[in-house]
């Protein structure tokens, strides 16, 4: 089969999506299919086929599609807004991107956003099947971002649970990750629960080993416990409530230093966050680094605070890796972490709990052997490549046989 | 040996020609996506605007 993956996230990128769609390109390029990806570059210039190194300017299709809806909206719909224009001028440019670049070659079309989802039902020849995939959820981030679990009464929220519908509903089939979010896009944006499968991610385990054990970049403390904790620096990861339980570790004991692998637009506030609770020299800000998984092999303990989230690789790769895992229970987290058996959960948003974990963790020896020895051999099968692959290509022949639950 | 090289120094485009190779470019891009879409495809997304009119005709 030639398959195209699409996606309107910036590629590459340090982030789950990325790391799902090379994992599955070379999963089934491995069992002999062929596979585009089709997405914006990393600096938002151009549109391009990533791995045939063939693009196309983002303003040539961006400027006259911005007239058009511009002109369209003004003329009929005069209340709505300008950042909802320019979402819909971001959505139709994408469109016309794959336009640009011909969808018929392909025997099946695998999105990978809400965006890209309904961008390229629109455009694809009608014969093709599309399967998209659903990482996250929009409108939940959208809340999220505005502090809040109550949605607003505005034009802005009822657009946002539109493009989540459209987003989810514009495909023959629909995968999600964990059933976490499979029940939040059929209990609260309507999604028909039949049109939406569970397939969890998968990584090329031993690709990851290979990558872990490459040797140490850098020189780990011996006389000091490491805690690792991946995760770009972002709200949504929770680092702010992981320095509250550091400083009351502190208190306990100073034997021991935190890694924060990742870079984003928090470093600054939580540095400062940092040295108001005298956190400084127990702290690492490593930025983003392309040797994670060594520095994974490195730490002896891993954390992941998260306020949201999925399904996090990090928690895969630090099952895989044999690392004692303490993370928060929010999203989808619950469906990979069995509480003392494959690691510990502690309620979302709350520093006390988090730092009763990791105090355990550190304390009782045996406790921490019992957590990695079942978080591994848990790992080797929940996490395989191939069963991911074989589980979508089993989507895809559905689909391809007619069996998906909408018809295009 | 001996022969003599001349080496000729492409003169830069000016700022003039290279935005008119640009405007070309993109004008040859649209026209290629022009001719590709679909006959029921419109711009912008008519269920999109259809939610949206619904909004407002709720606020009235």
């Amino acid at each position: 089969m030639k398959i195209l993956l699409a996606t309107y996230w910036l590629l590459p990128h340090v982030g789950g999506v990325w790391t799902y769609m090379k994992g599955l390109k070379r999963g089934l390029e491995q069992l002999g299919h062929e596979v585009d990806i089709l997405a914006r570059d990393p600096d938002d210039r151009h549109y391009y086929l990533l791995n045939k190194h063939k693009g196309v300017p983002k303003e040539s299709i961006v400027e006259p599609v911005r007239q058009l809806v511009r002109d369209h909206y003004k003329k009929h719909l005069p209340h709505v807004g300008n950042w909802i224009i320019e979402q819909e001028v971001e959505r139709n440019s994408f469109e016309l991107a794959a336009l640009y670049f011909g969808l018929k070659p392909y025997d099946l079309i695998h999105t990978q956003d809400a965006i890209s989802t309904r961008a390229l039902w629109r455009v694809k020849p009608s014969a093709t099947p599309l399967v998209a995939t659903i990482h996250g959820c929009l409108a939940a981030e959208y809340l999220t971002f505005l502090g809040t679990k109550s949605p607003p009464n505005d034009i802005v929220w009822a657009y946002t649970v539109a493009r989540e519908y459209y987003g989810s509903t514009s495909s023959h089939l629909t995968i999600c990750p964990t059933h976490w979010l499979k029940n939040m896009l059929a209990d609260d944006y309507r999604v028909p629960s039949e049109h939406l499968r569970v397939i969890p991610y998968g990584l090329d385990i031993d690709k990851f080993k290979q990558r872990m054990e490459q040797g140490p970049t850098v020189d780990r403390p011996m006389d000091r416990w490491v805690l690792a904790c991946p995760a770009r620096l972002d709200v949504v990861k929770g680092h702010r409530v992981l320095l509250d339980a550091l400083a009351e570790l502190k208190r306990d004991r100073t034997d021991w230093v935190c890694w924060l692998i990742g870079g984003g637009n928090q470093r600054d506030a939580l540095a400062k966050q940092a040295e108001q609770l005298g956190l400084s020299d127990h702290l690492v800000f490593w930025g983003d680094r392309p040797d994670v998984p060594s520095l994974l092999n490195q730490a002896d303990i891993f954390v992941l605070p998260s306020l949201t989230d999925n399904q996090p690789y990090a928690i895969m790769e630090a099952q895989i890796a044999g690392k004692p895992v303490i993370v928060s229970d929010t999203g989808g987290i619950p469906e990979m972490v069995e509480q003392y058996e494959t690691g510990i959960l502690a309620k979302t948003g709350e520093s006390h709990p988090l730092y009763q974990n990791l105090k355990d963790v550190m304390d009782n020896h045996v406790l921490r052997l019992y957590l990695v020895e079942k978080a591994k051999e848990f790992a080797e099968t929940q996490w395989s490549l191939s069963t991911m692959t074989e589980r979508t290509l089993e989507v895809y022949r559905d689909v391809m046989m007619g069996g998906g639950e909408q018809d295009g | 040996m001996g022969e003599h090289h001349k080496f000729s120094r492409k003169r830069k485009p000016s700022k003039k020609a290279v935005r008119r190779k640009s405007d070309q470019q993109a004008k040859d891009i649209w026209k290629v996506v022009k001719s590709r879409w679909p006959d029921d495809y419109r711009i912008p997304d008519p269920e999109f605007a259809e939610v949206l009119a619904k909004w407002g005709k709720s606020q009235e």
